[in-house]
């Protein structure tokens, strides 16, 4: 089952050369990935999405849908961050969740104090992290490829710096993400960091009809 | 012979067949092979007669929509699937609301006791409440009934009928059934028109939402009214869906978050049969591409050992005749299920929390009776249905879960509430 769906996976990172919003997208970029044409071009079907962390029930299927997929200018679906506050410094010493919401949704919410201590979740992420560490180095991906497919809304995260468009990746279906230690040294030690959240709404891994991609507005921090 | 009267000759050979096999319904199913067949013929009768100069056969009845009518607006989010509609009965705010009234109407039973709601009450997310359903006569069925939520997105309507995918086909078996009676309408065709175009009211609505027709009180209209009506009860507004779909933090709480994760989580194996966002495996709608229609044996019963499931509820068995299929049922959808006890196809268990002990258990033991039998023994279960462990602290946030399935809205909304006044 596995090496069917790598192959159909890599069949379809072929056609991602092709797509409007590419791998490579420009995180800062929120004009609707335009520019994310042309950095995911230049990756070809040799941009795999190894680096990209998956939270949830999130799955490769549906990031390389939503890589694939033109983005659609609607403010009213994309995502915004509650948490952290643009320009919140990354304090190494205290890991930051990053929270978001969808559209009105994130006018109506208050957002929670930054800086919040590392939860419990995220403990469990470190696991996940080894887990993660283990399929590089056996060319086995995480056990996504028998999770249940996404059906809803699913956010990719892309962190970036002025010397590094994909800083960090994390492809999720939850409202949050808390950075497991490894991500956390990453970005906080990074400097200035944008990152922008693209959001689309799957039906069984597919962007659904008037699904998206939605792009957020960037948020930028530390520096 | 026109267009439309062959459609519904089409319909109801389909009916007929199936009803002769199987006779499920949309929720009250278990026709023995005869009795339903003959109803539906009888019913077939009236694709000729004629009422108060409406054609029960009239042309076009299945409706074209027709440009005098209403665009119709499902009120979905966006990405939210929508319901597959059949080209022959498109939507339009005027036949919805002729449905409407038609799925409140007790006029539409024989002895003008029952409607449809009678076993789809809006505020059970359309279900009854009872264990087994009983129709207009009183009489028990084997099943109970099954939502309509999101009937539109089912490819294999009622619990075990492979082949009735039709809305428009499904609103004659309840109509003219005979084993059991529902609406118990058989041989009283004319009667019902009658009763119809007697009334200032539907004269009104079925011109309206088939102006085309020259004589719209017809059988044709009457189908594609109810199926109309029916295709536009959606559930999207759960507190799931304000998280999953719309994006919304406060959607879920931790723990129905926790639960959700473990719903969809290969320990428990839950999403395989209730996955997507109908949280069913049998589904349709307006992008799908490939479709499923899938059966599962739960383990519910294993009687003397062999397998076997009560003799009037094999399920996908009665339709096949195939060992294999014994027990097998569509896997329903989840969405409102705390509000649609009790549970199973033969209402069987009473509570969500005994559903996961049932599952939990790989299948359901009884001790002793004439269903006695270790149903996670059954040599037909599906191999989906192994078992799993859950803590206390896991249970009660599967179930926290299952309980952010509930479309509150639903239950009052008025576009599918009963538009007759109380009496």
């Amino acid at each position: 089952m596995w090496t069917t769906r790598r192959t159909i996976l890599g069949a379809t990172l072929g056609g991602l050369a092709l797509g409007s919003l590419g791998c490579g997208d420009d995180a800062g970029g929120t004009g609707g990935g335009g520019g994310g044409a042309t950095s995911g071009a230049t990756t070809g079907g040799g941009d795999d999405l190894a680096d990209v962390l998956y939270e949830g029930e999130a799955t490769d299927e549906a990031l390389v849908e939503l890589l694939a997929s033109t983005p659609v200018d609607d403010a009213s679906q994309s995502a915004s961050f509650l948490t952290p506050a643009a320009g919140a410094t990354l304090d190494p010493a205290t890991v930051q969740t990053f929270t978001w919401a969808v559209g009105g949704t994130a006018l109506r919410i208050a957002p929670v104090p930054a800086g919040s201590s590392r939860s419990a979740r995220a403990a469990k992420r470190d696991v996940s992290w080894l887990e993660r560490a283990a399929g590089v180095i056996f060319d086995v991906r995480e056990a996504h490829a028998h999770g249940a497919p996404v059906n809803g809304r699913a956010y990719l995260l892309v962190f970036s710096t002025a010397s590094d468009a994909k800083l960090l990746r994390v492809f999720t279906t939850e409202l949050q993400y808390v950075p497991d230690t490894a991500a956390w040294e990453k970005l906080s030690a990074a400097g200035a960091v944008s990152v922008t959240i693209t959001n689309a709404i799957f039906e069984q891994n597919r962007v659904a009809q008037e699904g998206g991609p939605f792009v957020g507005p960037a948020l930028q921090l530390g520096g | 012979m026109n267009r439309s009267a062959g459609l519904l000759g089409a319909c109801l050979l389909a009916s007929a067949s199936l009803a002769g096999a199987c006779g499920d319904d949309a929720g009250q199913p278990g026709e023995g092979s005869g009795g339903a067949g003959a109803g539906l013929v009888a019913s077939a009768s009236t694709t000729t007669s004629s009422v108060g100069g409406a054609s029960a056969g009239g042309s076009g009845g299945a409706g074209q929509g027709g440009e005098a009518t209403s665009a119709f607006d499902w009120g979905l989010p966006p990405g939210y699937p929508k319901p597959r509609v059949p080209d022959d009965n498109p939507m339009s705010v005027e036949k919805v609301e002729l449905g409407r009234h038609l799925f409140y109407d007790e006029r539409l039973s024989g002895n003008e006791s029952f409607s449809c709601a009678s076993c789809h009450e809006q505020a059970r997310a359309f279900t009854d409440g009872r264990a087994l359903a009983v129709g207009s006569t009183g009489e028990v069925h084997p099943r109970s009934s099954m939502s309509i939520v999101n009937a539109g997105y089912v490819n294999a309507l009622t619990w075990a009928n492979p082949v009735l995918a039709s809305l428009e086909e499904q609103a004659l078996v309840p109509m003219f059934g005979e084993t059991p009676v529902e609406l118990g309408l058989s041989g009283l065709e004319e009667e019902l028109f009658a009763r119809l175009a007697a009334d200032p009211r539907y004269v009104e609505l079925f011109a309206a939402a088939f102006p085309e027709e020259a004589a719209p009180i017809s059988l044709p209209s009457v189908t594609a009214a109810l199926a109309a009506f029916q295709r536009s009860v959606i559930s999207y507004r759960t507190p799931f869906d304000r998280y999953n779909y719309g994006g919304d933090p406060t959607g879920l709480t931790e723990a129905q978050r926790r639960g959700r994760e473990l719903f969809f989580g290969e320990r428990l194996e839950c999403f395989h049969c209730h996955g997507g966002f109908n949280f069913s495996d049998s589904v349709t709608h307006e992008g799908t591409t490939i479709e499923e229609r899938m059966f599962h044996n739960t383990g519910l019963y294993n009687l003397g050992g062999t397998g076997d499931y009560p003799e009037d509820n094999t399920g996908l068995h009665e339709f096949t005749g195939l060992a294999s299929d014994m027990g097998r049922f569509r896997a329903p959808s989840l969405r409102n299920i705390a509000l649609t006890a009790p549970y199973m196809h033969d209402g069987s268990i009473a509570t969500l929390s005994e559903v996961l002990d049932h599952y939990a258990a790989g299948g359901r033991t009884i001790e002793s009776g004439p269903r006695a039998g270790v149903g996670s023994e059954n040599p037909w279960k599906s191999e989906l249905i192994v078992g799993f462990e859950l803590t206390e602290g896991e249970r009660a946030d599967v179930l926290a879960f299952l309980e952010a399935l509930t479309d509150e809205p639903l239950t009052t909304d008025p576009r599918w509430s009963n538009p007759w006044p109380s009496p």
